[in-house]
């Protein structure tokens, strides 16, 4: 699901600052997630896209390819304000943003 | 640059912010951070930053309405701007750029292309800065020989009535006299204030300005 290769040359092989990193990820990600869930419930488009867009940027730092294009997916849903099927999308960000700290911490030594 | 830039991070994600911060801390800039885009506000009025990095999806104020009321205030060479987004449409970027940023980076963030860009913004402040510190050092320069050169006159206007009053007191000579020294007397506190930089600048018209240095005591003439 991550790049580790990737994660490890874009923070210059910093174990201690790619740790610190995960660490703050497990503390902000669910306030976001837990939003997203409520605006995708109340079809409240421009928080849909403000959630999904705070949840991209934190999941760009991880190069979670697929992670990054279902917030992406919904971020467009908010923008574009179309009322379409959100569920898919938001099940996987739930099943798999938690699962993100624990691989990082398999590749770091 | 000799100095460490000063530098704000503003990102209401503080996940990405607080990142960027350490990095940046890590390769010597001093960072403050918030993580609201209204707050930005007062951080700017307290301290002077040389460079700011700004994010565009904000809630409560977006990004490009920090931007737009920044430059309400600052130039982009008095402050720059650098947007720090997510958003990859070129659309956005543009808008960015357009309102007055001087540059942008894109999520995650490359910190080998934000120091060089960072640096490069901060040069470039430096050096406007001081190219017109340099202007109005020369204009002022130029004032005060201006000024110097006008003494003259009334100096020789004094000493001549002065001289032909040695022996005999001539009323009409002693005013002149005075009303030449009430000249100098004027045109000596416009050098005080030229010197301490006590001018109000001017439009004189659309591209120029002028510094306005008339006392609002009335001048006299001989």
């Amino acid at each position: 699901m991550i790049d580790a290769k990737a994660i490890k040359e874009h923070f210059d092989g910093d174990e201690e600052l790619i740790g610190e990193l995960t660490e703050i990820f497990d503390g902000s990600y669910p306030k976001s997630l837990a939003a997203l869930a409520v605006a995708i419930q109340e079809k409240d488009f421009p928080e849909i896209e403000l959630h999904a867009h705070t949840l991209k940027g934190m999941i760009s730092n991880f190069f979670a390819v697929e992670l990054k294009n279902a917030a992406a997916n919904l971020e467009k849903i908010g923008r574009d304000k179309v009322d379409t099927e959100m569920k898919a999308d938001l099940i996987y960000l739930e099943e798999n943003l938690p699962k993100v700290s624990v691989e990082v911490r398999k590749v770091l030594v | 640059m000799d100095e460490k830039p000063n530098l704000l991070i503003v990102d209401d994600d503080k996940m990405t912010g607080q990142l960027l911060a350490k990095r940046l801390t890590k390769l010597n800039f001093f960072c403050d951070f918030t993580s609201n885009g209204n707050e930005c506000f007062n951080y700017i009025k307290e301290k002077k930053y040389d460079c700011i990095l700004l994010d565009i999806v904000m809630p409560d104020i977006s990004g490009m309405e920090v931007l737009k009321k920044i430059r309400e205030e600052q130039n982009n060479f008095e402050l720059p701007v650098i947007m720090v987004t997510a958003k990859d449409e070129v659309s956005d970027i543009v808008e960015a750029l357009r309102l007055g940023a001087n540059d942008y980076l894109t999520k995650p963030v490359n910190m080998e292309i934000a120091v060089a860009r960072i640096v490069t913004q901060s040069k470039i402040k430096k050096l406007v800065g001081e190219s017109l510190k340099n202007r109005q050092m020369s204009t002022i320069n130029t004032m005060v020989t201006t000024l110097n050169h006008e003494i003259n006159n009334p100096l020789a206007i004094a000493v001549g009535n002065l001289s032909f009053s040695k022996d005999k007191i001539v009323p009409e000579r002693i005013e002149k006299a005075l009303a030449a020294l009430k000249r100098i007397t004027v045109i000596v506190k416009k050098i005080d204030r030229v010197t301490k930089g006590d001018m109000e600048e001017v439009e004189y018209s659309s591209e120029v300005n002028m510094f306005n240095i008339h006392d609002e005591e009335k001048e006299s003439t001989d």
